[in-house]
């Protein structure tokens, strides 16, 4: 716990570092950040509306529907993907330094929160668009965001120790990646009927995505007991991931990192 | 606090694993093993594995800088990491008693696109430097690294030279209690490592410890009282420097083994004359010793006869690093020549200033005019190699803790 608040001012200085690097080198910079939730709404939003997709009703607007899925999925898949990338790319002074690793861990979630603060405020600007109320519900977003971060976070963490040893890691993180996309209800709306149900039961982002997008948008919630099961759940297994984490780290610096 | 060491190594061991499959597939079940608390085998080598170092003890208190020689893949660099904590040792134990700083590959941490001046704030927070310090520092570290204006340039414009100042310049702000600096003066030009060294040496002064790893004698013998030589992960000597360099000086085998006999080389038209051998004896004396006289005698054989030739030799520290004098008979008016067949030169060195330890020879057969060498010995292969004895006297013991050469002969005024 110690090394966790140690670690603060170096995590902060490396998102700083990683922050820069990457929109330095870019000609759009931040814009980025904006477009891609953009360009996947509207190619949902698109397909949609020619009846492409069959797509149950939805309670709100399509495109906010559809964005705040999105807006969930990708954050999630930001604390997923993040440790390991920020781990991999530090590999080298992993080998060199001894810092207080978790400040990878640190720095990592500090990007996904930098992620989500600029979604969000793109999230504002359409819910005036549409001219949407907000929901009493809103002042839970900070927990439901939370949950999905932390089960993000937690197979993030879980997999660092593999993921730095076998490169197989990381290239499967893309097709699992795909293949989880359209297994969440993220562009439509949870099935209500067997088998689609399973994907509730089965899918721990299933709950956790579904509440904290009935929290956004307004709406009854309707997976309370799935979202509590996996959030103790999460909570335990980033507990190990986090122990692991710290036990695997030299094993894998000695064969990585030299 | 003056007298507790800083660091303590027992019994120190590390293995590594030869093909990377494997030693991945070990990684796993080393970490499945410490998660589920099982012992691991650490004293059994699994196949395809070696011991990178191999029972390594020392002790270092303030004050104390330890050089490291060896041999590319003696176990330096692991030893320097482990002491660092980046790997495990997989048996015997480090006992560290504060901060520990190492200066290993300076600035890899250094973002590229970043500027001098961001990359010190990082590089300082990697190494446990608070941005507020880094603060009252950034001018004295911005000095140090004589970058100047480039300070907001890019990192990635940078020369290894000027990325290695960055680095030190940081690293030479922290006040660790150890610092472990592993052949990063190499980069940096003249000027720059004698400031590195200045500000290594008052480090020391001020009770801080040392660890260096060089392949550069001058540096380490400046730097190091005491040496430990790796030799394939095991601890060949442990003692003074000079001591240190001469057992390291022997690793080189093919350069000082000492007894080199080119007696097999054939005579060709292109290599026609061979010095076979070259004998270093006391003159009139049961010992060569400081003061007194030694004889050089040079047996060579030649195809035919070359006339006129001269003849030299030149004296070079254990470490073949310091060529200490030169002498050519041409330049004493002497002229020799080469009659064919089996013949030798000899001279006789008088009044020998050097200090007691061992030296080497290395010897030549030049053509006169043009000063060409028409035969050599101990460039290509092992140079003649002898010792200057003497008595642990007090002036020698001072010159040898001193790394002396020479003894003047002094005459002092009242």
């Amino acid at each position: 716990m110690r090394d966790l608040f140690a670690a603060r001012h170096l995590a902060y200085r490396l998102l700083i570092r990683n922050l820069a690097s990457q929109y330095r080198r870019s000609m759009f910079g931040y814009v980025w950040a904006f477009v891609t939730p953009i360009v996947a709404t509207g190619g949902f939003v698109f397909l949609n509306s020619h009846q492409v997709l069959q797509i149950a009703e939805t309670n709100v607007p399509y495109e906010i529907y559809v964005f705040v899925g999105i807006l969930l999925w990708q954050t999630f898949m930001d604390a997923f993907r993040y440790p390991l990338e920020w781990v991999s790319e530090f590999r080298l002074v992993l080998g060199r330094v001894n810092f207080p690793r978790e400040a990878l861990i640190l720095g990592a979630l500090g990007q996904v929160l930098i992620q989500l603060g600029i979604r969000i405020v793109l999230l504002v600007l359409l819910f005036f668009w549409f001219r949407l109320g907000l929901t009493l519900t809103i002042v839970l977003a900070p927990v439901v965001l939370s949950a999905l971060i932390g089960l993000g976070l937690m197979f993030g963490v879980l997999l660092v120790p593999v993921g730095l040893l076998y490169g197989d890691v990381e290239k499967g993180i893309h097709l699992v990646t795909m293949f989880w996309f359209f297994m969440t209800p993220v562009i439509y709306p949870p099935p209500t009927s067997w088998p689609g149900t399973l994907l509730n039961q089965v899918n721990p982002v299933s709950p956790l995505l579904t509440t904290a997008r009935e929290v956004l948008v307004g709406g009854s919630l309707t997976q309370l007991t799935g979202f509590f099961t996996v959030v103790s759940g999460t909570v335990l297994c980033l507990f190990i991931g986090w122990v692991l984490f710290r036990l695997a780290l030299p094993h894998v610096v000695d064969r990585v990192a030299s | 606090m003056k007298h507790q060491s800083r660091v303590e190594v027992r019994s120190l061991s590390k293995k590594f694993c030869r093909n990377l499959r494997r030693s991945l597939r070990y990684g796993i079940q080393d970490i499945t093993r410490e998660v589920l608390c099982r012992t691991q085998h650490a004293e059994r080598l699994r196949s395809e594995e070696f011991w990178a170092l191999r029972d390594v003890s020392f002790s270092l208190f303030p004050g104390d800088a330890l050089g490291l020689l060896g041999r590319n893949g003696a176990g330096k660099t692991t030893l320097l990491r482990l002491l660092n904590g980046l790997i495990r040792p997989d048996t015997g134990f480090i006992k560290i008693h504060g901060r520990v700083t190492p200066l290993i590959e300076l600035g890899t941490g250094f973002a590229p696109v970043l500027t001098g001046r961001e990359n010190i704030y990082i590089n300082g927070a990697i190494l446990g430097l608070p941005g507020k310090i880094v603060d009252d520092y950034i001018d004295a570290i911005i000095d140090f690294a004589e970058i100047g204006d480039f300070i907001d340039t890019p990192v990635q414009c940078y020369s290894e030279g000027m990325k290695a100042r960055l680095g030190f310049a940081v690293a030479a702000h922290l006040v660790p209690d150890l610092m472990l600096v592993d052949e990063v003066l190499a980069v940096g030009d003249l000027g720059f490592q004698r400031k590195c060294l200045n500000q290594m040496a008052m480090y020391l002064r001020n009770g801080g410890a040392l660890i260096l790893v060089s392949h550069n004698m001058h540096l380490i013998q400046s730097i190091c009282q005491r040496c430990l030589v790796l030799d394939a992960g095991k601890v060949l000597f442990d003692g003074t420097t000079p001591g240190a360099v001469a057992v390291y000086s022997t690793l080189n085998n093919h350069l000082t083994s000492g007894s080199a006999d080119n007696a097999n080389i054939t005579l060709t038209e292109a290599n026609p004359v061979v010095i076979d051998r070259v004998d270093i004896q006391s003159f009139k004396a049961a010992d060569i010793r400081t003061g007194g006289a030694m004889q050089i005698t040079v047996h060579f054989r030649s195809l035919r006869e070359f006339v006129p030739v001269t003849w030299g030799f030149s004296l070079w520290t254990a470490d073949q690093d310091i060529r200490i004098a030169t002498n050519v008979a041409k330049y004493d008016g002497k002229l020799h020549r080469l009659s064919g067949g089996t013949g030798t030169f000899s001279c006789v060195v008088k009044e020998l200033p050097l200090i007691p330890r061992k030296y080497f020879l290395k010897s030549g057969i030049y053509d006169v005019e043009t000063g060409w060498p028409i035969a050599r010995f101990g460039w290509q292969q092992a140079a003649a190699c002898f010792e200057i004895k003497g008595e642990e006297t007090e002036t020698n013991s001072r010159h040898r803790i001193d790394h002396d050469i020479i003894n003047l002969n002094v005459e002092w005024s009242d």
